[in-house]
């Protein structure tokens, strides 16, 4: 187990600003009352937010439109790639749940038979340095997905916040580097384990859940629903993309554009035919994907209860509450077959 | 992007007043700028503001569009509705930061061939006094 | 908020009502969300002060092909929203009872919601039931835009373009108005292509001002479009810029008298030429 760095919260930005020397950091700000991401900017003041901001972090590796190759007035094609000799990049201030999210885009995006050659460029010269969570949101359930407000799997560096300043600890090679700093002093404290609460939003398996297909709830859970889509803009785990061309003055770039299954021309197709026509069958789609589908194709649901979709949707609907009011009526058709087929009472 | 020094102008003009307007100012020989791209629709009423968004994003400097005269409509009340289009398409685009010398919105019969040409010179004049200026909303070049 | 609750009694006890559409508390946030209220459900869950901010209108569609009558709670602004539904025939009123209170703003987290400040009718203008005192209200003053108005072009691109270039495509603003409800919206349409899909700034300005052009004289100034955009863009401003342009040029402002058709839809010969004309010409 590599040893915790101890940072003093005056030495902050003395260290961010040497770790700007050798790669662009990307740090969390707020402007004008809403967070975003930017890059690491000494005159700005810099807080790191102690859970999940609503902005969504898969825009640092997987942008809301990528160009993916050019062609020029003679028609010659170039495909894009990264920037030879750009630096390596440090995303600092993820979550828990952020840091889950962007390693279910790895499983998607780096399969070997259809690797993205782009997306595994930025990936691989991105640093992901997470934060471990002082406090859980009303809409947060990460615990609820076999995640934790203080977990660090899947990141490279982990840091979280003490009285004094900062702790930091070294999980991978990528990692080790960035704590070669004259401002960091190794030390045997450590952070406390905490006990988080849990149980808001469970769920049932995904193999119950792919049971339900033919359910007719599906009907009255889209009663409210708009299908507007801000959910999956949001989540970290939704990365559907649309490839489209654009052409302007004999010059053409092809881009992928974030895409939605809510949309109403998400499936629609050529001479009209449209399987997803319905609003019904649209959030069967988007529940079943997230706790059962993606179970299927690479080993792990992909909610990571962030609660994103909660602090988005227009409605306050809450999409883990699709979860749990079929997983409900899961429970209650087991428990009515059971009750049927239970041997008849002793007289 | 900016307004060009030879500014690039569409005009998309009625079938029955406008254009034969056009056609008028060609055949008595008016000379008007070359500047101008002539798009035919069979009414001013068929003209879609989007159609006027799309071409400053296709990157023209200018957009005119003329109809028949308010009463005279070859399908009689096309140009009402024109009239109220246009209003609400010139606001809306005034709002965003398109400057109001790049719409020009009239009444081009089919006897007024001189004015049709006129009127294409002084709006290419205009133009011209923007040249340098902005270009709002013209579409981003690609990079290869 | 009793007095509404023994009124929708009423009104299911004397079968003038199948559904009630109206607000729920959800105890897990404390926050309020539509719901929908049946015969048999105990109404002291239902819920009517400042923090329902959702227009009930979008789901009057869906809800009246299930049952025969509804009753909707309207705020001022939602009414206007239903009257403009109402002219476009996309509802019939014979199924709808509408109740109306007298509205004084709501709010967002606690916060007032700008709309409120400039806000025109405090209570529906179409309400079978009306409850408590309407506020006599001034005409809107749309602060907003005459601020930009002061602007000049180059400033006022700036501003905007700023805003536009963030924008996600998300469409949210679209699905939550209840006036855009066109079965394949332009921006989806194939052939032609008027709007790319990309979200650059150039084709976010487009779906920007083609959604605003397609709601001038229609828009209601419910404000959902602006309260569910997750890039927080000033989406009003371009519906009230219409909205004071239409009411210049054309002395209508939608929604507020029923039955009045939409400006743009209208045919009118003593319109003066100079509306579609610059200010130079």
């Amino acid at each position: 187990m590599n040893k915790w760095h101890e940072l003093k919260a005056a030495d902050l930005k003395n260290f961010l600003s040497q770790l700007a020397d050798k790669w662009q950091v990307w740090v969390p700000y707020r402007n004008d009352g809403k967070w975003e991401f930017a890059p690491y900017d000494e005159r700005r003041e810099l807080e790191f937010p102690g859970s999940v901001i609503h902005v969504s972090v898969k825009q640092l590796l997987f942008p809301k439109r990528r160009p993916l190759a050019t062609y020029d007035e003679e028609s010659t094609w170039s495909v894009k790639s990264v920037t030879p000799g750009e630096k390596p990049r440090i995303i600092m201030g993820l979550h828990p749940c952020d840091v889950a999210g962007i390693s279910y885009m790895d499983k998607v995006f780096l399969r070997t038979e259809h690797k993205d050659a782009l997306y595994e460029a930025e990936r691989k010269r991105t640093v992901l340095v997470g934060m471990l969570c002082t406090e859980m949101e009303k809409t947060c359930h990460c615990t609820d997905r076999g995640l934790a407000p203080d977990s660090a799997q899947g990141m490279d560096v982990v840091f979280t916040r003490t009285e004094d300043g900062y702790l930091f600890q070294s999980l991978s090679e990528k990692g080790a580097p960035l704590l070669e700093s004259e401002y960091l002093r190794a030390t045997d404290d450590k952070p406390d384990k905490k006990e988080w609460p849990h149980g808001k939003y469970e769920i049932a398996s995904p193999e119950e859940f792919m049971e339900m297909y033919d359910d007719g709830i599906w009907h009255e859970l889209s009663d409210i629903c708009l299908t507007c889509g801000i959910c999956t803009y949001e989540c970290p785990t939704c990365v559907c993309f649309l490839v489209a061309d654009e052409k302007f003055k004999g010059k053409g770039e092809r881009v992928t554009v974030w895409d939605s299954c809510q949309l109403q021309s998400y499936s629609r197709m050529a001479g009209g035919h449209d399987t997803r026509k319905t609003p019904a069958s649209r959030v069967r789609n988007r529940t079943l994907d997230k706790f059962a589908y993606s179970h299927l194709r690479y080993g792990q649901i992909s909610c990571t209860g962030c609660g994103r979709c909660v602090m988005v949707c227009p409605l306050k609907r809450s999409f883990p509450q699709l979860g749990t009011r079929v997983t409900e009526r899961i429970r209650n058709k087991k428990k009515m077959t059971r009750d049927a087929t239970a041997p008849a009472k002793e007289d | 992007m900016q307004i060009e020094k030879e500014p690039k102008i569409l005009a998309i003009l009625c079938k029955w007043c406008s254009y034969a307007g056009a056609d008028l100012a060609g055949t008595s020989r008016f000379k008007y700028p070359a500047n101008v791209r002539i798009v035919q629709v069979p009414c001013s009423g068929r003209v879609d503001p989007i159609m006027i968004f799309r071409a400053f994003v296709e990157g023209y400097d200018g957009v005119m569009v003329s109809g028949c005269h308010p009463g005279d409509c070859h399908y009689g009340t096309g140009n009402y509705h024109a009239r109220r289009r246009l209003a609400v398409a010139r606001r809306l685009l005034e709002f965003v930061g398109v400057h109001s010398d790049r719409m020009h919105f009239t009444w081009i019969s089919a006897a007024e061939g001189k004015k049709f040409a006129d009127d294409c010179s002084r709006f290419t004049e205009q133009l011209k006094g923007l040249a340098g200026t902005e270009k709002t909303l013209a579409r981003e070049e690609i990079a290869t | 908020m009793n007095e509404i609750r023994k009124k929708i009694r009423s009104l299911f006890d004397k079968g003038e009502i199948d559904v009630m559409l109206g607000f729920r508390e959800d105890p897990s946030t404390g926050e309020v969300k539509a719901a929908v209220f049946k015969k048999d459900d105990d109404l002291n869950g239902f819920v009517y002060d400042d923090r329902c901010v959702q227009n009930l209108v979008n789901y009057l569609p869906t809800l009246t092909a299930r049952y025969k009558r509804i009753g909707i709670m309207l705020k001022g602004c939602d009414g206007r929203s239903l009257v403009t539904q109402l002219v476009e025939h996309r509802i019939n009123k014979n199924q709808i009872v509408a109740l109306s209170a007298a509205c004084d703003g709501v709010k967002v987290r606690g916060e007032e919601v700008e709309k409120c400040a400039d806000c025109a009718v405090s209570v529906s203008p179409i309400a079978d039931h009306v409850f408590g005192e309407p506020k006599e209200k001034k005409d809107p003053v749309y602060a907003r835009v005459r601020e930009i108005e002061k602007m000049t072009p180059a400033e006022r691109w700036k501003f905007f373009s700023d805003y536009f270039a963030k924008c996600e495509r998300c469409y949210a603003c679209r699905q939550i108005c209840p006036s855009c409800y066109c079965e394949i919206c332009i921006a989806d349409q194939q052939e032609p292509k008027w709007i790319e899909p990309s979200a650059k700034l150039s084709a976010n300005t487009m779906w920007h001002l083609i959604r605003a052009y397609h709601l001038a004289g229609r828009c209601a100034d419910c404000g959902e479009c602006e309260r569910v955009c997750p890039q927080d863009i000033p989406m009003r401003l371009l519906n009230n810029a219409l909205e004071k342009a239409v009411h210049e040029m054309f002395k209508v402002r939608p929604g507020t008298v029923p039955d009045e058709l939409p400006p743009l839809v209208v045919l009118s010969k003593d319109d003066p030429d100079t509306i579609m004309e610059g200010k130079d010409e």
